[in-house]
C-alpha cells in the first residue's frame, strides 16, 4: 500500500533587541510552505516547497527510487487544537513592549558593574496543518513567547558573561517574570566577579535543576530516541525492560505539559501523549515516530519537524522525577565536590553514552558547605552516572532549542537538584 | 525612504541512509525574501519565505523603523565585483539517480562496522539583492556528505565542495571513520603535544576564537580583541571570500558590498570582520555581512579563514591526535575559555579518552604547524600540531 501525507505549516515571529539600550535588528519574519511524503515500496520519498498539492505528490513520489524496508503505523484521528493565550501579544503595541525591554534594562544597570546588556524578546505564532491518506486530519495553533537576557559585569579586566531566559507556550504573560530574572542575573554576576576556576577531576558534583536538565535530555534522552536505536547507534539498544539506572530512577517525555516543549499533535498527525521511559531505574519504552513505532510494535506521537524539513524522532518536556533529599541533604552527600549551576549547552554521542556540557557557574562544596563561587566549568562522564544518583525534592524545567540531524526543535528539561560523580575541568 | 531588496533561491536535493541502507530521497525548494529600509536614518527589517510580495514586507519594515534604534545613513554602493569560481555546471544535469550512485559509494566503501547514518546533499542557491545603488546576483553550488559509523566505538566524519565530483572524498571519509569508531580504553595524563584534525581545529577557533573579530563584538565590549593588539601568535589569519572553490566564497556579501581579502593577523590584530554599519563605526572595511538563512538579518560572519603557518609534510605519532570535540559551542564566548571532550582521540596508537581546557588565547601561542590544508567550514587548514602546555589535560 502506499502511504502519503502533506503538512501545510505557517508561521509568524516578531523580534525585538534592546542593545545597550538601543533598539537593534528589530524584525518581522513569516514563513509558509507545504510538505510532502510518500512511502512505497518500503521507501520514502520526500519534498517541500510551495508547489500544490497534486504537484508536491507527484515530486515526492518521483523520489521513491528503490525498494526499501520502511513501515508507518497507521492510525485514524480527526482535530483540532488552539493555544488561547490569557494576554495576547498583538493586544500590546510594539512599543509597550519597547518600553517593558527598557524596563529590564534599567533594572539590570542598577548594578553598577554591568557593562553590557541585550535582551531579546520573542513572539511566534504557528499553525499546522497536517493530513494523511489513512484518515488523519488535524490542525492547531500554538503561540510561543519569551525573553532572553543577557549581561557582561567587569571589574579591572574581569569580564563576565551570564544569561537567562523565560520561553513558554504562551502569550504575553509568560514574561511578567523578567524582572526577577534580571535580579538573579545581578546577584549571580556579582559572584561570577569573584569567582575562581574550578578544580579539575572526577568528583562528587551537585546539579541545579537546569544543569540536570540537560544532562537528563543529553546524556539520557537522545539515546532512548528509536531512530538511533534502529541506526545501531545508542548504548540503550536491546536495553528495554533491563536496569539502567538507580530504582530511585523515572524518567518521563510529556508533550502535553505547558513548557516550551509542548505540542498537541506530532508532525506526523497523532495525539500528544505523557510517555514513561524510565520506571523504577528500568528502561519501559523508547521515543517513537510512526516508523519506529510500527517496526517497535509500540506507540508513536514523538516525530517531530523544523518548519517543512523531515519529521524525525524527537524529545519534547523531557524530565526526571523529584526523589526524597533536601537540598541540605545532597550536600551533605557530595561532602567535598562542587555545586554547578546554568547551562551554556551540552552536547552528546549516543552511540558511546559520552556527554560534555558547560555550567554557567558554580560553588565549591568543603565539608557539606557551599564556599568560594566558581567560574567556567565543564561537566562530561557517560549516562552510567544515571546508576548512582540522588535526587532532591524540588523540580524545575528549563527551556531551550535542541538540535538533531539540523533541525532544531523547541523543547524543555526539567530536573530536580541531583548529585552524580562526573569528570569536572575548566580550571587549575 | 530607502529600501534594499533581497531574494535567494535555495534547491537541495538529499539522500538519507540509515544502517547501511538508502532510506529516503527528498527534493526540497525554498524561496525567500527580505527588505531592510531606512527611513528617517533609522532601519526597519522584514523577510519571509514564501512568496510575499515585496510591497507588503517594505510596509511591515517601515512600521518597525519607527521604533528603531538602528541607525544608518545609506546602502552599499558598490558595483565592480570579482567572481570567484563557485559554480559547477554540472548540476544542471543532476538527477536523483546521480545522488543514488553518491550513497552507494558510500554504502560501499564501508568494510567493517555499521553506518548507522549518512546523508548526501547537493544544492544550488541563487542570490540577488538590489538596493538603490546597487544591483547584482549569482549562482552557486555545494555537495555536502556527513556519515556515522559504529563499531565498538562511533565517529562521525564529514566533507563539503563546490565541485559535485565528490566521489573520491565520500570513500576517504567514510575509511577514516572507520578507522577511528573504537572504544577508549585508555587515558592519557600528561603534558603531551596535541594535533587537532581540520574538524576539531575548526570547531575550536569558530566558536572560541572568530566570533571575537566581529568589529560589532568589538565595539560592544564582547570581545578581548582590538586593532593592534598582540598575541604572540606564529601564525597568520587571513579571510579570503574570493578563494577558488571556497566553500564560503562569493562576489559580494549580503549587503552588496564587493569582498576582499583581509589579513586579520599578521604579529597583531590587523583588521576585523565588519558589515557596512560597523564599517562607518570603525574605519575597517565591510564586506563581511552574512544572512546565515534566507530570512535572517545580516551579521558579521567569517568567509574562508585561512590558516597561514608552517607546512609539515606528516602528523607526529607521538602527539595525541584528536578527530571531532565534543561541547565546543560551550565556549565563553568573551573571554575565550573552553573546555571540550575529544572524540576519536588517540595517543600512541591506543584510543584514549580525554578532556582538553583552557584559554584560545593561550593555546594558540602554541600553534607550530599544520599539513596540507583542506577546507572545512569557515576554517581552511591542515591537521594542526599544538606544542606541549597548549591544553591542559584530564
Amino acid at each position: 500500500m502506499q502511504f502519503k501525507d502533506v503538512r501545510f505549516v505557517e508561521s509568524k515571529t516578531l523580534t525585538l533587541t534592546l542593545d545597550n539600550g538601543v533598539v537593534e535588528k528589530p524584525k518581522y519574519e513569516f514563513f509558509k510552505s507545504k510538505a510532502f511524503r510518500v512511502l512505497k515500496n518500503g521507501f520514502w520519498g520526500y519534498c517541500s516547497g510551495e508547489f500544490d498539492v497534486e504537484e508536491g505528490f507527484k515530486i515526492a513520489e518521483k523520489n521513491v527510487i528503490e525498494k526499501g524496508t520502511s513501515e508507518v503505523l497507521l492510525e485514524s484521528c480527526k482535530g483540532e487544537y488552539i493555544l488561547k493565550p490569557k494576554i495576547s501579544c498583538d493586544d500590546i503595541s510594539i512599543e509597550e513592549k519597547i518600553e517593558f525591554l527598557k524596563e529590564i534594562e534599567k533594572t539590570l544597570r542598577s548594578y553598577e558593574k554591568i557593562v553590557n546588556t541585550k535582551i531579546i524578546y520573542l513572539e511566534n505564532v504557528k499553525s499546522v496543518e497536517y493530513r494523511d491518506n489513512c484518515g488523519i486530519e488535524v490542525k492547531y495553533t500554538v503561540p510561543r513567547t519569551g525573553v532572553i537576557i543577557q549581561a557582561v559585569a567587569k571589574e579591572g579586566s574581569n569580564f563576565q558573561f551570564y544569561s537567562e531566559r523565560i520561553l513558554k507556550p504562551s502569550g504575553y504573560e509568560c514574561v511578567n517574570k523578567a524582572f526577577d530574572v534580571a535580579e538573579n542575573i545581578k546577584k549571580v554576576l556579582y559572584d561570577l566577579l569573584k569567582a575562581k576556576l574550578p578544580p579539575s577531576g572526577e568528583m562528587n558534583v551537585l546539579m541545579d535543576p537546569r544543569l540536570a536538565g540537560v544532562f537528563i535530555h543529553e546524556a539520557f534522552g537522545h539515546a532512548v530516541e528509536a531512530d538511533h536505536v534502529l541506526q545501531g547507534a545508542t548504548v540503550l539498544s536491546g536495553k528495554l525492560g533491563k536496569k539502567i539506572a538507580g530504582e530511585n530512577v523515572n524518567i518521563v517525555d510529556d508533550p502535553t505539559l505547558k513548557e516550551f516543549g509542548f505540542y498537541p499533535y506530532d508532525d506526523e498527525g497523532i495525539k500528544a501523549e505523557k510517555r514513561v521511559l524510565v520506571k523504577d531505574g528500568i528502561l519501559v519504552d523508547y521515543l517513537h515516530s510512526r516508523e519506529t513505532a510500527a517496526k517497535f510494535g509500540s506507540r508513536a506521537g514523538n516525530g517531530r519537524a523544523q518548519a517543512t524539513m523531515e519529521p524525525i524522532v524527537r524529545m519534547s518536556n523531557t524530565y526526571i522525577e523529584s526523589g526524597d533529599y533536601s537540598f541540605e541533604e545532597l550536600l551533605e552527600e557530595v561532602k567535598n565536590g562542587v555545586y554547578l549551576l546554568g547551562t551554556r549547552g551540552g552536547e552528546t554521542n549516543p552511540a558511546t553514552g559520552y556527554f560534555q556540557f558547560s555550567a554557567q557557574y558554580g560553588y565549591i562544596i568543603k565539608n557539606g558547605e557551599l564556599c568560594n563561587p566558581i567560574k567556567d566549568v565543564s561537566l562530561s562522564g557517560s549516562i552510567e552516572i544515571l546508576k548512582d544518583i540522588k535526587l532532591g525534592k524540588d523540580l524545575a524545567f528549563d527551556p531551550g532549542f535542541c538540535g538533531k540531524a539540523g533541525q532544531l526543535v523547541s523543547v524543555s528539561d526539567g530536573a530536580p537538584h541531583s548529585v552524580v560523580k562526573a569528570k569536572v575541568g575548566g580550571g587549575q | 525612504m530607502l529600501s534594499e531588496r533581497f531574494e535567494r533561491i535555495e534547491e537541495k536535493w538529499h539522500l538519507s541512509i540509515e544502517k547501511s541502507r538508502i532510506k529516503s530521497v527528498s527534493y526540497c525548494v525554498e524561496k525567500g525574501r527580505a527588505v531592510r529600509v531606512i527611513e528617517d536614518g533609522k532601519v526597519g527589517f522584514a523577510a519571509s519565505s514564501g512568496t510575499f510580495d515585496f510591497e507588503k514586507l517594505e510596509k511591515l519594515a517601515l512600521e518597525l523603523s519607527k521604533i528603531s534604534g538602528e541607525k544608518m545613513d545609506d546602502f552599499p554602493s558598490f558595483n565592480k565585483f570579482k567572481n570567484p569560481k563557485i559554480y559547477d555546471k554540472k548540476i544542471e544535469d543532476f538527477d536523483v539517480r546521480e545522488l543514488k550512485n553518491m550513497g552507494e559509494t558510500i554504502i560501499e566503501s564501508l568494510r567493517k562496522g555499521n553506518l548507522s547514518t549518512g546523508v548526501v546533499e547537493i544544492e544550488r542557491i541563487t542570490t540577488k539583492i538590489e538596493n538603490p545603488e546597487f544591483s547584482g546576483s549569482y549562482s552557486e553550488t555545494l555537495a555536502f556528505s556527513f556519515i556515522e559509523v559504529v563499531k565498538s566505538g562511533s565517529a562521525y566524519n564529514y566533507t563539503q565542495s563546490r565541485n559535485l565530483d565528490i566521489y573520491e572524498k565520500l570513500k576517504n571519509i567514510v575509511e577514516e571513520a572507520e578507522n577511528l569508531a573504537e572504544k577508549p580504553t585508555n587515558s592519557v595524563s600528561r603534558d603531551v603535544t596535541v594535533v587537532l584534525s581540520p574538524i576539531a581545529f575548526n570547531q575550536l577557533v569558530s566558536y572560541a576564537l572568530f566570533p571575537s573579530f566581529s568589529a560589532e563584538n568589538v565595539v560592544k565590549g564582547r570581545s578581548p580583541i582590538n586593532v593592534g593588539k598582540c598575541f604572540e601568535w606564529e601564525f597568520k589569519l587571513i579571510d579570503n571570500p574570493l578563494l577558488n572553490w571556497g566553500l564560503n566564497s562569493r562576489p559580494f556579501d549580503d549587503e552588496g558590498v564587493s569582498s576582499e581579502r583581509k589579513v586579520l593577523y599578521s604579529d597583531k590584530v590587523e583588521s576585523l570582520l565588519s558589515d557596512w554599519r560597523f564599517s562607518k563605526i570603525t574605519n575597517e572595511k565591510a564586506g563581511n555581512a552574512v544572512r546565515r538563512e534566507i530570512t535572517s538579518y545580516p551579521t558579521i560572519s567569517t568567509s574562508n579563514i585561512i590558516l597561514d603557518v608552517k607546512i609539515r609534510e606528516s602528523i607526529d605519532y607521538e602527539s595525541l591526535y584528536v578527530h571531532t570535540l565534543t561541547g565546543a559551542h560551550t565556549t565563553n564566548p568573551v573571554s575565550g575559555d573552553f573546555s571540550v571532550e575529544c572524540s576519536n582521540a588517540m595517543y600512541k596508537d591506543k584510543f584514549v579518552k580525554v578532556m582538553l581546557y583552557g584559554n584560545i588565547y593561550e593555546s594558540l601561542k602554541k600553534l607550530e604547524s599544520q599539513t596540507k590544508p583542506i577546507q572545512v567550514d569557515s576554517t581552511v587548514c591542515g591537521k594542526v600540531l599544538f606544542d606541549v602546555g597548549a591544553f591542559k589535560l584530564i
